[in-house]
């Protein structure tokens, strides 16, 4: 099995347990510091007066019980190492991260304010601070935080998206529009932003100019992965054709298109997650976000540890069956997809995965009897048919491999779902 | 809407120092709800288990019927049940119900209503399906359902013989008419294919024992659908007329009326929802075709509380889904090709959402100035940092809006409508003037909590008209759409109690009609499209339409 079909298969299968998004890429705009320079006092005076006092804020205060002895320690450890070194705002937002890599959001802000009031020139803290409370639910200091970034760092891409989403949330499409424009512009902002302009078109009633952002977002990555941010280009894009009537043409963009997912630019201090993340569930989604990332050997290292803690853990000893093949070892990967499904013997996601490796090893036959096994217990999953198909194919059934394609494309314009194993987006 | 130069002020001040939306401002002095359950008699408790088991079934909660069991022209209450999934059924505990003596005071006569323990109940429908006059009850729930005929005001179970028991994990349900033969059948979703044995070990972010999601479960389910053969009898037609071909996680129904028939919603969790219409013989469903599957993102959310309802009063039907924190609601409105755009942000309804989940939800003109609000019950489903109340962690606030320029939403302060803000994990909500001054109030059950009934008391903003709808035979007339013109201008409500999330609602109809509103005009379009006109009665009461022309 190739890495990067099992790859696809992660991002569709093991979403990140919330959280931020996982990294996608190591972003960090190298014209952050002189954009903030070339602002001049004017900007930074902005800046500081609507992040707060202008004064570096009080330290924070250590919290007594954050309800878990892991989570504690990781913090005191970070706490610490950031009272040591007062003046260093590296040390603070890495109490920052100990927070937020575990959850506690709320908690999170003040360590990153305070790394923000140390090094005003790094855009990367208030990003965080401002991701924490987006987690939180304080949605309004979230997008005060975004703003008024923004007027600094306006070639921060990571920011610049969580601004123009913001925007977008909030019913202001004009702001929207300006923020993705500028995104579009920007190194590596490109199928995003224009995928957010056609998000912006069709919630403005304009499906025609939504149709042709969506395609030159489509343009713009033709050779690239189906990566989540084209897949939800190419549903606007079925969108608006829906709208200008073409039934026909949508309903195949719309099987195309999957399941999307509204992926954000990613930043470098999200890919440090895993440093601090101590709970299970807290590894267990930095190690689905470097899965995400494509970052596979890191990931396997924490899922086997995962798996060594927690044996009878489903989640983790699919993701660490997919791991595994994405390194190339199939048969270990076989062999702990096994265990899973001695488990968890009706994960439909399982026997999924069980097929994929199944062909990897080139034993085709038992292949699609495993994904028969899948399509019998989620018999609503287009792409399980769609996996039926090319099993049945290569094990020389092609009259088999046509029913389950055409079953595949009967029940995908009603139904653009991959069903992960673990649904944790939202509030799960 | 037109509000005081004071609270315009006072809000564009708020956005000039913050820099972004905030909720309207109204002084906490003016609640627009008052919490009375305990002084009107309305004394229940929901019981979500005996012992926490995690088991799925507790988390999601009780609903609740407002529904006129003794036909003496007031709202009776019912709460279906809850208390323990895996009691054996003699150990479960009854449906409560409550008669309203006509002021809004309730008295608990479970005792003698007929309503016997059963299954782990959880819904309820309510409908006149044999159109002898009186409105009959299912309850669903885990495990079965079961139909309790009224007879005088005092129920009988007549589940077994009138074919309507159904297995599975039911949720809501409504009395529809989907094929317009005029005898009401009966559609409820569907959740996960659940039973104690095959309950999961899921974990919080923190690694303390949680709820699982849906998608945890191997097998979603199906939708069912009673076809009313007449005589009292159902028939299940789930898998002749096509709904057992797709799965489902389904927590929401509701009824879609459109030219070309009612359409049947599913609102489902974390699977698309479903919109099912007459083709062929049979039903099919045009959810992804209408643009009522998935969000505006492409995303099937975890759909739970629905109403349909024309909240623009353009004259057509919009759809608005309550969702999972973090996923924010949809607001899908339709547009003049019958097609729906989730408007959801433009509404100002996404972004105040976000930080939600979403359960009971429903419009109603509750400060009776014309346009449709909207009420939201919120609780979690899941634990998560951070916690708003540390002895429960599935609690939040409930949340209302108002409707100011139109078609547009802000949230209305204090939160929920209520002074000071409760705090609970909410689940069913209904709708309903509980003591006919005018007022739509709210009844929510809390998870493990007790009832609340939320008085309005922001109805004396307008003039109102109510009109309990009927059929020839004495039936509310759900599927009838009332159009009220009012200064000139169309507004339309339905005769509709099958909204909102476990829940049967007030079948009559309210009209709003603002300070100064006059109606001039009023139409009644019954279910099978045929149309008629009706004087317009005096505001400020209820009155009876009652069709005139049999089908």
């Amino acid at each position: 099995m190739r890495a990067a079909a099992g790859a696809t298969w992660f991002a569709a299968c093991l979403r990140a347990a919330g959280g931020f998004s996982a990294p996608r890429s190591r972003w960090r705009s190298p014209l952050v510091s002189r954009s903030l320079l070339l602002a001049g006092p004017a900007a930074l005076a902005a800046w500081t007066g609507a992040c707060g006092s202008g004064a570096t804020p009080a330290p924070p205060v250590r919290p007594a019980d954050l309800g878990s002895p892991e989570i504690q320690a990781v913090v005191e450890r970070a706490f610490q190492r950031a009272e040591r070194q007062p003046e260093a705002s590296l040390a603070w937002a890495e109490l920052g991260l100990a927070f937020e890599a575990n959850g506690r959001f709320v908690e999170a802000v003040v360590p990153y304010e305070r790394a923000h009031a140390l090094d005003p020139e790094e855009p990367l803290w208030p990003l965080h601070a401002a991701l924490c409370e987006t987690e939180a639910g304080l949605l309004d200091q979230a997008r005060a935080r975004l703003e008024a970034s923004y007027r600094v760092h306006d070639r921060f891409a990571p920011l610049v998206h969580r601004l123009a989403l913001a925007r977008w949330e909030s019913g202001d499409f004009a702001g929207a529009r300006q923020a993705y424009e500028r995104l579009s512009n920007l190194p590596g902002g490109g199928p995003a932003g224009l995928t957010g302009l056609a998000e912006v078109e069709l919630a403005s009633g304009r499906p025609e100019q939504a149709l042709s952002l969506s395609r030159r977002a489509l343009a713009a990555q033709p050779d690239g992965e189906p990566q989540d941010e084209l897949r939800l280009a190419r549903f606007l894009g079925a969108t608006a054709l829906r709208e200008l009537g073409l039934l026909a043409e949508a309903r195949a963009e719309f099987a195309a298109a999957g399941e999307p997912r509204r992926h954000l630019v990613g930043d470098s201090w999200s890919a440090r997650t895993q440093e601090f993340a101590v709970t299970f569930e807290a590894r267990f989604a930095a190690a689905t976000g470097l899965l995400d990332g494509g970052r596979i050997a890191e990931a396997r290292g924490i899922l086997e540890q995962l798996a060594l803690e927690r044996p009878r853990e489903v989640r983790a000893l699919g993701n660490l069956a997919m791991a595994r093949a994405a390194g190339g070892e199939l048969a270990g990967a076989l062999e702990v997809c096994d265990r899973a499904l001695t488990l968890e013997p009706d994960a439909g996601a399982l026997h999924v995965a069980r097929a994929r490796i199944l062909l990897g090893l080139g034993r085709a036959v038992d292949a699609s009897t495993a994904v028969r096994r899948a399509t019998d217990l989620e018999p609503h999953v287009a792409t399980h048919f769609l996996l039926l198909s090319h099993a049945l194919e290569a094990s020389g059934d092609p009259e088999g491999a046509r029913a389950a394609l055409l079953e595949a494309r009967r029940l995908a314009p009603a139904q653009p779902a991959e069903r992960p194993l673990d649904q944790p987006r939202g509030e799960r | 809407m037109s509000r005081p130069l004071w609270a315009l002020s006072a809000a564009a001040l708020c956005g000039a120092c913050s820099g972004s939306e905030g909720p309207a401002a109204r002084p906490p002095s003016s609640a627009w709800f008052e919490e009375q359950a305990e002084s009107r008699g309305l004394r229940y408790e929901h019981r979500a288990f005996e012992v926490q088991r995690f088991d799925f079934p507790e988390i999601m909660g009780g609903g609740v019927a407002l529904l006129d069991g003794d036909g003496d022209g007031d709202l009776d209450v019912l709460f279906p049940g809850g208390g323990d999934p895996r009691a054996l059924p003699g150990a479960r505990s009854a449906p409560r119900y409550f008669q309203n003596d006509g002021r809004g005071t309730f008295q608990d006569l479970t005792a003698v209503s007929g309503f016997t323990p059963g299954a782990y109940s959880m819904g309820a429908a309510c409908g006149d399906h044999d159109q002898d006059g009186d409105v009959d009850v299912f309850l669903t729930g885990v495990g079965d359902t079961r139909l309790f005929l009224n007879e005088g005001g005092r129920f009988r179970d007549v589940t077994d013989a009138a074919g309507a028991r159904a297995e599975g994990w039911t949720t809501s349900a409504g009395f529809l008419d989907f094929d317009a033969d005029g005898r009401l059948d009966l559609f409820a979703a569907r959740y996960v294919d659940w039973a104690p044995e095959r309950e999961l070990d899921c974990r919080a972010g923190d690694d303390v024992r949680d709820y699982c999601a849906p998608t945890r479960y191997a097998r979603p389910s199906t939708a069912l659908l009673l076809w009313n053969a007449g005589a009292g009898r159902f028939e299940d037609a789930s898998a002749r007329l096509g709904l057992a071909a797709e799965s489902a996680h389904g927590l929401g129904v509701a009824s879609l009326q459109r030219e070309e028939g009612a359409a049947l919603l599913v609102a489902n969790d974390l699977l698309p929802n479903q919109a099912w219409i007459g083709a062929d013989g049979g039903l099919v469903n045009r959810a992804m075709d209408w643009g009522l599957a998935v969000n505006s993102a492409g995303f099937a959310a975890s759909g739970m509380g629905i109403h349909c309802a024309d909240f623009d009063d353009d004259g057509d039907l919009d759809v608005f889904v309550a969702h999972l924190r973090r996923q924010g609601h949809s607001l899908f409105v339709q547009t003049p090709k019958g097609t729906f755009r989730d408007e959801a942000a433009r509404c100002g309804l996404l972004r105040p959402t976000l930080p939600f989940t979403g359960f009971g939800a429903g419009f109603a003109d509750f400060d009776n100035d014309g346009d449709l609000d909207l009420f939201v019950a919120n609780g979690r489903v899941a634990r998560e940092h951070p916690l708003p109340d540390p002895t429960n962690p599935y609690a939040e606030e409930n949340q209302l809006f108002e409707q100011r320029e139109e078609g547009r939403f802000s949230e209305v302060l204090p939160r929920g409508g209520l002074t000071p803000p409760c705090i609970a994990s909410s689940r069913g909500a209904a709708f309903g003037d509980l003591d006919n001054d005018g007022g739509v109030d709210v009844v929510v059950v809390d998870w493990n909590g007790r009832a609340r009934l939320l008085h309005n008391r922001a109805h004396t903003a307008g003039g109102w008209l109510g009109l309990w709808v009927r059929e020839t035979h004495g039936g509310d007339a759900i599927g009838a759409r009332v159009e009220l013109v009012v200064d000139g201008r169309s507004r339309f409500r339905g005769v509709n109690p099958v909204y909102s999330y476990l829940a049967s609602n007030d079948p009559r109809v309210h009209f709003g009609l603002g300070p100064r509103g006059v109606a001039q005009r009023l139409r009644v379009r019954w279910a099978d499209g045929s149309v008629e006109e009706f004087p317009v009665p005096a505001a400020g009461a209820y009155h009876e339409l009652r069709r005139v022309r049999s089908r």
